[in-house]
């Protein structure tokens, strides 16, 4: 894999239909105090790993904000990835708890929503574990590599679909 | 009717005795099969309280005003009140300052029933047993339960209601005609990419009109996320991306709380099909943490709490 800079990834964005070219825009939630750690061991460990993903850190994965992954499917990220610490390791004891519950909730629906499962991943990745950052990063990146490009939820394309026989279809 | 009469005597009861300072309940709308609400705050009022097949509005999403003011009575079917052990669960309320009046409900009129009909013959929509029966100028028709009554009330198991003060009538035996989940099948079974066209075809229609938010029971925020001037969640503008990030949203805000009064549907005047978003959610809250809103006003709320051992795991999937 080639490093790409941001000019690169831009202009990929624009060329979304040519897949040849199409490299996957990937968004990462990171818990500052395990995975995010775990995301600067890899890099100071060296470890190489898909330039796909661009970390946002928050301050517990219980931060996470359901309508913060939402919101990036709306603006058309092809998949977005979500990790914090190992239950039982969080820094303020229960946050993770909380987001598991959430998260879980969360993933149920997008995928009812139509946004391929394949597109989210959550993953425990604790501030030792650089290694399996970068391997999680590299399967999640290929995975979303495989889906294709995510054409966002409004699907501006019509597609021929079931939905047709609906009953409260506007008349 | 019996259960009107009885309902009368009892918000005069109320009234007079000073119990309450309001009674909510459901009055005469503009035809025999519409209601509207009321506000009855004077015993004399009283015998505007109807109670007919028509009496389809969830009156708990009046309450945190009224109760702010004192203590308030409101008239319930069995799943209305499901709301109001939400809104005590969740503080909005205290138990003390709402009575609840439970009537007996056979189930609410589908106005869709009435289609083949000249609605402006329509002289009264009724009960009797199982059916509804409506009266014109040409005599009566009896439509059996499965054709005249709302979708909720098909797949209600709710015979008695989880938190009454008075009840008036014999509680309603009660039988499932269908599943609650049996509707999302059919979007389940399509592939990502036509489920996702099924739900950009229904957003795009949508006008954000907020009606579905201003009869949710459940949706009471001061300040609403659409409505923060300083975070753009939503655009102004009805795209179909925002309408799409809107409804989802409120469906995860409503997640663990909604009790599937279908109010959102009801009231939502471009006919999405909200309640498929809110029964799916009912449904993996109730598959993934066991668990039901509405039935314990002590409960913690379901995402406000967890399982360490038992909820499910992402690396267990």
């Amino acid at each position: 894999m080639v490093a790409k800079t941001d000019a690169q990834s831009e202009q990929d964005d624009n060329v979304k239909e040519t897949p040849a070219a199409w490299e996957p825009k990937i968004i990462g939630f990171l818990c500052n105090w395990c995975t995010y750690a775990g995301a600067d061991l890899a890099g100071s460990s060296r470890l190489k790993y898909p330039p796909n993903i661009r970390v946002v850190r928050v301050p517990c994965s219980g931060r996470i904000n359901p309508q913060l992954i939402l919101k990036a499917f709306e603006r058309g990220f092809d998949g977005v990835l979500v990790s914090g610490c190992h239950p039982g390791d969080c820094h303020y004891s229960k946050g993770n708890y909380y987001a598991r519950r959430r998260i879980m909730l969360l993933g149920r629906m997008l995928e009812y929503m139509g946004i391929e499962r394949e597109r989210f991943h959550f993953d425990w990745i604790s501030a030792a574990e650089g290694q399996k950052f970068a391997e999680v990063v590299a399967r999640f990146t290929e995975q979303v590599r495989k889906v294709g490009p995510f054409k966002g939820v409004a699907l501006r394309q019509p597609v021929q679909d079931a939905g047709s026989k609906e009953s409260t279809e506007s008349p | 009717m019996k259960e009107e009469l009885e309902l009368r005597e009892k918000a005069r009861d109320l009234l007079e005795k000073g119990d309450v300072i309001c009674v909510i309940g459901y009055g005469a709308g503009s035809t025999p099969f519409k209601t509207t609400p009321v506000f009855i705050e004077k015993a004399e009022d009283v015998d505007k309280l109807v109670w007919n097949p028509a009496c389809v509005n969830n009156l708990a999403v009046y309450l945190r005003d009224a109760c702010s003011k004192g203590r308030t009575a409101v008239v319930v079917k069995p799943c209305d009140a499901k709301s109001v052990v939400e809104l005590i669960r969740e503080k909005q309320i205290k138990r003390e300052d709402v009575v609840v009046i439970a009537v007996r409900c056979p189930g609410m009129l589908n106005e869709d029933a009435l289609k083949g009909f000249d609605t402006t013959d329509i002289k009264s929509v009724e009960w009797r047993d199982n059916k509804i029966v409506v009266k014109t100028s040409d005599g009566e028709t009896e439509i059996p339960a499965q054709d005249a009554l709302l979708n909720k009330c098909l797949t209600c198991d709710l015979t008695k209601s989880p938190i009454v003060d008075i009840q008036i009538g014999e509680p309603f035996e009660r039988q499932p005609v269908k599943s609650e989940y049996a509707d999302l099948e059919e979007i389940e079974k399509l592939t990502p990419e036509e489920r996702r066209a099924y739900w950009a075809r229904q957003f795009a229609r949508c006008i954000r009109c907020y009606a579905c938010r201003a009869v949710c029971p459940g949706c009471y925020c001061k300040e609403c996320f659409v409505e923060k001037p300083c975070q753009l969640w939503v655009m102004k503008a009805t795209d179909t991306e925002s309408n799409w990030f809107f409804h989802v949203t409120r469906a995860m805000h409503t997640a663990g709380r909604c009790i599937a009064c279908g109010e959102c549907e009801r009231a939502c005047p471009m006919g999405l099909p909200l309640m498929k978003l809110n029964a799916k959610l009912r449904k993996e809250v109730a598959e993934m943490f066991r668990e039901e809103p509405g039935r314990d006003p002590e409960a913690l709320p379901t995402l406000g709490k967890f399982d360490m051992k038992n909820d499910p795991d992402p690396c267990g999937e």
